[in-house]
């Protein structure tokens, strides 16, 4: 961890860059990184995958040293979302299963392809990054569970229904089939760019809790993928978890700005229900806000965070227990459902 | 199912009472008893055999028949008990007939395209993890050659996934790939209809065999492990593979074409290749492929069903009664055990024992031989090849040792492969403009 504080706004006569916030209070980032190392990331989303698939050479912001060492990333969902649509969808999301075990697959001494909460834990255990995969997009299944089951199979964990017939103005019977069978699959629903009110009957009618796995608060940022304050109550009743991503487009071209949506979440939702869901991953320009721009921008954040005052348990909640707690809920629901039949 | 195999007649009718001589009726009657007790012993060592050397058999379209019939409601498909009224198979009769590996078909129909064809083969690959998952003391699954001998050893069917048509994989490698991780262990390069990148029998030949792309397909399954399955293609595109597969093919369901000439078979050159290859022909039973009287019938049963607006494939009630209509006035060439048992032995003389093994298709075809109504039918048909003086170790190999061979060999090419070569990230290419 020493490399961390040789990062330039650690050192006052080197001139940190104005874009960089430093910490106020004096050790905030060594109380930050030492909170890391206790407890690391388990951060919902970052879209690597698709970007590799886009360019063979690329230049992003995700790469094993920064996610492991710098950032202190202790669990990661690899997005397998896909701007296709139609009909190409299903192979196309497969395309992204195969390319995601393919990534994992070379790196066994860092990455883990987590399927349990179980896995969860023995990821940190030996230091390596649990990696789950997930979401898939939801449009894949129109009228199928086979298929749900057929990307279970396959390793896949989560799937996020937005842009999917049966979660438009809620969910429609077969929506609650997929729910359902989620829920019986111990696969975490993904609610990040549900319109609220699907988000709303999702999360209730979930018996496990769900995941906004990279969202913003629509009462600070006005923006189609942030979350309204309503959903967050839900999402709060439910034990489920909000991540804020790191997106100037969705929080403001500054580290406070997230600050500030983690702010208000927490105080919406609770410190039970707040995460961190970066966002790495993708192909510059899709800007991040300044000081967030990789994986090192984790300790800053905690920082800035332990400066306005957020105690350390709110902060290991924030980063790896209510995203740890919602896989075992997930689990837990879905031993309880196991004697139902597929 | 109680008589052997009948060469022509029908047992049992060949007693003529008044014959001029009771010495000629009494050797008459004679003959037929050791005609008889030759076929019941045949029979029996039929059964001894299978009990050792069970049937893999290439082909069966349980799965499909359960999403036409029930829409995967196994609750009403309980194939625990007999299902003779409505399927060619349950597991009773899978044990009566001594099958102990069935690589199911998880078809799809050609009809289905893109997405849903992909979205339909997962819900075939999820209907056969659930029959497997229902009947645990019956079905185990199956991936490799060694699960297969383990099955065997432990009294159980191995249940592996045959994909039946290109079109399941929507033009994409790692839609192959994913099939593969789930199960699946075979692809038919194409159904009744041409692919993108390979032409199929019973389609305008539009590609001349396999494309780029095409190629690219097989030599990615060699990679995985995944057997080419040649049913259903064109001779060109079986030539085409022969020469781009560095592991043994198969032909999970067809016999030989010069026995009865319809393009669903396999031609001799084809069938001479396979010594060189590894691989393995299995011959199948439907009527309208290997009975050449059948070939005509079908052609006109086909052209009535289709005057009355149904798919010529369709095997729902309405369509069997039109069939029923259609046979009052011509009757239906009936293929028998022997049949099948022509083009088994010219296939063993082409190819070579070590090359041929038995798909029968059931549950995918509307007709069936006779003795071969159902997939507790194999016995008849070993009795039959005992008949004709196959010893037991070429029946061996038919039934049981090809088939796992062919396996294991395809995946020692896939270890080879797989150390050298990644996944392939070859893409279809875009459609020229014509």
């Amino acid at each position: 961890m020493a490399d961390l504080q040789e990062e330039p706004e650690a050192g006052p006569s080197v001139g940190a860059p104005e874009t960089v916030p430093g910490p106020v209070l004096a050790g905030a980032l060594e109380r930050a990184a030492a909170l890391l190392a206790e407890h690391p990331v388990a951060d919902g989303c970052n879209t690597l995958v698709w970007t590799l698939r886009q360019k063979p050479y690329h230049d992003t912001d995700t790469d094993i040293p920064r996610l492991l060492r710098s950032g202190a990333v202790g669990a990661q969902f690899w997005s397998l979302l896909t701007p296709v649509t139609g009909d190409r969808v299903v192979a196309d999301t497969l395309e992204q299963i195969d390319v995601a075990h393919e990534l994992l697959g070379r790196y066994p001494d860092e990455l883990l392809v987590a399927l349990t909460a179980g896995d969860l834990a023995d990821a940190r255990n030996r230091g390596r990054i649990a990696s789950f995969l997930g979401p898939v997009p939801g449009s894949t299944l129109t009228d199928s569970l086979g298929t749900l089951r057929a990307f279970h199979t396959l390793g896949v964990r989560s799937l996020a229904p937005a842009g999917a017939a049966w979660a438009q103005e809620g969910l429609t019977p077969f929506g609650h089939e997929v729910v359902r069978e989620m829920n019986r699959l111990a696969m975490v629903v993904d609610l990040t760019a549900c319109p609220p009110d699907a988000a709303i009957e999702i999360t209730e009618s979930s018996r496990a809790p769900v995941m906004i796995s990279h969202t913003a608060a629509a009462a600070l940022t006005r923006h189609p993928l942030n979350v309204p304050d309503e959903v967050l109550l839900a999402v709060r009743a439910a034990g489920g978890v909000c991540m804020v991503t790191f997106s100037a487009e969705q929080t403001g071209d500054s580290l406070h700005a997230v600050a500030d949506h983690l702010d208000h979440i927490r105080s919406v939702a609770g410190p039970e229900s707040v995460g961190l869901g970066a966002c790495f991953g993708a192909d510059p320009p899709h800007g991040h806000p300044a000081g967030l721009g990789d994986p090192s921008g984790y300790p800053r954040l905690i920082a800035e965070l332990l400066d306005r005052g957020w105690p350390e348990p709110d902060l290991a909640l924030l980063t790896w227990d209510n995203a740890a707690r919602v896989l075992r809920d997930v689990e837990f629901t879905s031993r309880a459902a196991h004697h139902r039949k597929p | 199912m109680t008589h052997g195999p009948a060469e022509g007649g029908v047992p049992g009718q060949a007693a003529v009472p008044e014959q001029p001589s009771a010495h000629a009726a009494r050797t008459a009657a004679q003959e037929q008893t050791a005609a008889r007790e030759r076929t019941a012993a045949h029979l029996a060592q039929a059964r001894r055999l299978l009990a050792e050397h069970p049937v893999v058999d290439g082909h069966n379209d349980l799965p499909w028949a359960l999403r036409k019939q029930v829409r995967y409601d196994l609750d009403r498909r309980d194939i625990a008990t007999d299902q003779s009224a409505v399927l060619h198979t349950d597991i009773p009769r899978l044990r009566a007939g001594g099958v102990g590996a069935q690589f199911w078909s998880v078809y799809v129909t050609a009809e289905l395209a893109g997405d849903a064809a992909v979205s339909a083969t997962l819900e075939q690959v999820d209907a056969v993890n659930q029959l497997i998952d229902r009947y645990p003391g019956d079905l185990v699954r199956a991936l490799t050659a060694d699960d297969m001998e383990a099955a065997r050893a432990s009294g159980r069917i191995a249940s592996l996934m045959g994909a039946e048509g290109g079109h399941s994989i929507n033009n994409s490698l790692a839609t192959l790939r994913a099939l593969h991780q789930l199960g699946v262990r075979y692809l038919t390069l194409t159904h009744n209809d041409n692919v993108d990148w390979a032409d199929s029998a019973t389609d305008e030949p539009r590609h001349g065999g396999l494309t780029d792309f095409g190629r690219e397909v097989v030599r990615e399954m060699n990679r995985i492990g995944m057997l080419v399955d040649l049913s259903h293609v064109a001779a060109t595109t079986m030539r085409d593979a022969l020469e781009t597969s560095t592991a043994p093919v198969i032909f999970s369901h067809s016999s030989a074409r010069a026995v009865c000439d319809h393009p669903r078979n396999v031609p001799d050159d084809v069938l001479a290749q396979l010594p060189a290859n590894g691989g393995i022909a299995m011959a199948t039973f439907v009527p309208k492929f290997v009975l050449p009287a059948a070939v005509e019938w079908t052609a006109a049963a086909d052209r009535n069903l289709r005057a009355h607006g149904f798919h010529p494939l369709d095997t729902g009630p309405e369509a069997m009664a039109l069939h029923r209509a259609f046979e009052a006035d011509r009757p239906r060439p009936v293929a028998t055990a022997a049949t099948v048992a022509d083009h088994l032995d010219h296939m063993r003389e082409v190819a070579g024992v070590d090359h041929i093994g038995i798909g029968g298709d059931f549950d995918g075809t509307a007709f069936t031989p006779a003795g071969l109504d159902d997939v507790s039918g194999y016995p008849n048909l070993l009795a039959e090849l005992l008949a004709r003086g196959w010893s037991n170790a070429d029946l061996a190999k038919l039934t049981w040792s090809n088939a796992v061979r062919v396996l294991r060999d395809a995946e020692a090419v896939a270890r080879d492969l797989s150390a050298t070569r990644g996944p392939s990230n070859a893409v279809m290419p875009e459609p020229a403009a014509p």
